[in-house]
This record gives structure tokens, C-alpha cells and sequence, in this order.
């Protein structure tokens, strides 16, 4: 019995309000079975990550629960998954958390949604 | 419509100073060296599906996908994996002027470097593509031969040295497609078997109508192991394709999972390595 590789490949797209020019990397690390997501976490940038559809990979991508802050380092996730590959991209956006709010209440879109609730909506009771 | 779509890459690399082993058959100066064997397709073993680690979660979301199956993306504990060893950085060497040794090293690598295109006919014409190794002029000859026998071979002897290859190649049964093979190449001659017709580059320079010359001396001194080989190859992915096809993926339930590992704001302690340094 042939165990699954999970195979992955990780992809970097700003978000549409993008306009800082700080070139921003990512890579997928594999050290022995392991994968990692990892990007420069450049300060002042925000970090969304992205999976892909595993019914229609590559075209539709759904929000992971994570929202990062750049702080001038590298950031890296352990990755893995019950799917024999994945895809997975890096968004990121320059626009400042508005004084009194944080990353997860702000609103980068401004829709009256906050980041969080966009990407992890509450479970409705 | 019988279109057969098949993509190789054949380079044709030589080694230079790198002699094959004498094995050369007396009656061939071109040939193969390497086994062209192909194994009988061996169906894989199932494989085992992974479960979600116990580990403590802390955010999770759950979609519907395309297929109508659920996936959930979980953020989970800290991972406890070690660092991720830091990425070699390029040195970066002086730029020094190349010598005329080096000069000669790599035209002749250049040389014995081929990337081929090629549109192959019936199994009997094929229109050749690429470039002169030393000015990159583009060069197209139509040949009597079936240049696909070399599908899945990268390397090849020749007077000892050894070449290796990369092609890319398509198939089409003009029977099938005569119109529009008529339409994409309105100008293909008819050439006579075995026959090379150089229809761009310039046919007298030796240098740059060595690669298709080679590759014609190949097939026509290896031509039934290549026949052979091919029909192997030809089984063995017809054999995958059914295999394949009467075992579909079928769309199920998935789950991400991604640990927080270094530098993340998750993180009690996003640099944990660091001060163990």
C-alpha cells in the first residue's frame, strides 16, 4: 500500500487594492515528507492565504483562516492534507489597519464585512 | 478524428571529453546505448488515505467545492517542526572574460545540444524544427522519415560520443485531418523515404543541418529497436489509460490543515530556534 504525497504548489497574487511595488516572494519548502508555505513577511504588508478548489483546482480558490501581519521576517506555515495535491496562493495588501482596529476587524474591501468574517464566517446557530 | 497528441523532448546534448563505453557495434557509428526495455504496466497500489493528525484546532473553515464534496481548512497548533534550513544564496562569481578554451567548450556543447520541434504525418513525414547551434538561425527541413520513433529517448552515441536529446513532436493522420493539414502547411512537399528537404536555413552549412542529419543516420541504424521499443511504449500507455480510466478519482471530502510554524502571529513564540542559538 503506497502511501499518498501530498503534493503542493504555492503561488503569490497582491489584492486588487495593491500597490506597493516590494517585490513579494513565496516559496513551498519540502524538507524530508514536510511541506511549508513560506513568504518574506515584509512590515507593514497584510498576508492572506488562498487553497484551491480541490473540484476545480486552479480556478476557484477558497480563504484559509489565517491572516498575517509582516514584520520584516519570514512567516511559514507546516502544511499537509487528506488530498493527494493542493495548490495554494499568497494575497497581500500594503493598506494599513485603521487605528483602533486589527487585522482581523479591519475591512480591507470595505464592505462592512471584517476580514475574519470574510474569510472564517461565523458558524450560524 | 484521429488526432494522436503526444509531446516528447528530445535534447541532444553532447558530453564533451566524455567518450561512450567501446561498445560500438562495427556496422553502427549511431546508436543507442541506453536499455529500451519498457516494464509491463504494474497497476498502482491503492493508496492509503491520510487522516487529520490529533492536534488542537484553532480556526476552521468549511466549504462546499465545484465536485459537491466539502473542504475544510483548518488552522491548527503551533507546529513543532525545527527550521526550515535557509536557502542556499547564489554566490555570485566575478564576471570574468571567457577564455578561448571556454569559448570552445561551449560551442561545443552548444553543438551537441539539440531542441527539436517536429509535426510527424501519417508515421512517414515529418516537418523538422530548430536552430543553428552557433547563430540561432531557424532551420525547417520536411523528412522522409518518422522522427517519433524517438519518443522517450534522451541519449544517443555517436563515433563515441555521447548526445542527448529533447524533442517536441505531434502526430497527425492526414487522412483524418486532410483539410486542415492543408490548411497549416499548404506548401509540404512530398519527399522520397529516407529523403531530407531543407525548406528554411541554409541546407550547405554542415553545422547547422548536423542535427537532422544525425537524427536521420539514428533512426535508420536503430530503426527495428526503435520500432520495437515504440509498439512496448504504445502498450504500456494504452494499458495506463485503460487502467486509469476504469479507476477515476472520485470527488470526495478534503481537509487542509496548516500549522503556524515560524514568524506567524499565531505564535506564542514565533522565533523558538533563536534563542536556543
Amino acid at each position: 500500500m503506497k502511501s499518498i504525497v501530498f503534493l503542493a504548489l504555492f503561488a503569490t497574487l497582491p489584492l486588487r487594492a495593491q500597490q506597493n511595488s516590494s517585490v513579494q516572494t513565496s516559496d513551498l519548502v519540502t524538507v524530508g515528507n514536510e511541506k511549508f508555505l513560506r513568504w518574506y513577511g515584509y512590515d507593514g504588508r497584510s498576508y492572506f492565504v488562498q487553497v484551491s478548489d480541490p473540484g476545480d483546482p486552479l480556478a476557484k480558490w477558497k480563504w484559509a483562516p489565517i491572516i498575517e501581519g509582516g514584520n520584516d521576517e519570514d512567516i511559514s506555515f507546516e502544511v499537509d492534507g487528506t488530498a493527494e495535491k493542493a495548490f495554494f496562493r499568497l494575497k497581500y495588501t500594503d493598506l494599513p489597519v485603521p487605528s483602533g482596529e486589527t487585522l482581523d476587524t479591519a475591512d480591507f474591501d470595505n464592505d462592512g464585512i471584517s476580514n475574519i468574517d470574510e474569510i472564517a464566517p461565523p458558524h450560524r446557530c | 478524428m484521429d488526432m494522436m497528441g503526444t509531446a516528447l523532448a528530445i535534447s541532444l546534448f553532447h558530453l564533451s571529453g566524455i567518450h561512450a563505453e567501446e561498445q560500438t557495434p562495427t556496422t553502427a557509428r549511431t546508436y543507442i546505448q541506453e536499455n529500451l526495455e519498457v516494464p509491463t504496466f504494474i497497476p498502482p497500489a491503492p493508496a492509503v488515505e491520510k487522516e487529520v493528525p490529533a492536534m488542537r484546532i484553532d480556526s476552521t473553515v468549511t466549504v462546499p467545492t465545484a465536485s459537491s464534496c466539502m473542504l475544510t481548512v483548518i488552522r491548527g497548533e503551533a507546529s513543532t517542526l525545527p527550521d526550515i534550513p535557509v536557502p542556499l544564496v547564489p554566490v555570485l562569481r566575478e564576471t570574468l572574460p571567457l577564455t578561448p578554451e571556454d569559448m570552445a567548450r561551449h560551442t561545443d556543447q552548444r553543438r551537441h545540444t539539440l531542441q527539436l520541434g517536429a509535426t510527424v504525418f501519417d508515421h512517414r513525414l515529418s516537418v523538422i524544427r530548430w536552430q543553428h547551434p552557433d547563430t540561432g538561425e531557424s532551420y525547417e527541413a520536411v523528412c522522409g522519415f518518422d522522427v517519433s520513433l524517438l519518443s522517450g529517448i534522451g541519449q544517443f552515441v555517436r563515433d563515441g560520443e555521447i548526445y542527448s536529446l529533447m524533442l517536441m513532436h505531434s502526430e497527425y493522420d492526414t487522412g483524418h485531418f486532410r483539410n486542415a493539414i492543408l490548411r497549416m502547411f499548404p506548401d509540404l512537399p512530398e519527399v522520397p523515404p529516407d529523403a531530407i528537404t531543407f525548406t528554411k536555413g541554409n541546407p550547405k552549412d554542415p553545422i547547422g543541418t548536423t542535427p537532422v542529419t544525425l537524427i536521420k543516420d539514428l533512426i535508420a541504424s536503430e530503426k527495428s529497436h526503435l520500432t520495437t521499443y515504440q509498439e512496448k511504449r504504445r502498450i504500456y500507455q494504452q494499458d495506463a489509460a485503460s487502467w486509469k480510466k476504469s479507476h477515476p478519482v472520485l470527488p470526495r471530502d478534503e481537509t487542509i490543515w496548516l500549522r503556524p510554524h515560524r514568524g506567524s502571529r499565531y505564535l506564542a513564540d514565533p522565533k523558538p530556534e533563536a534563542k536556543i542559538k
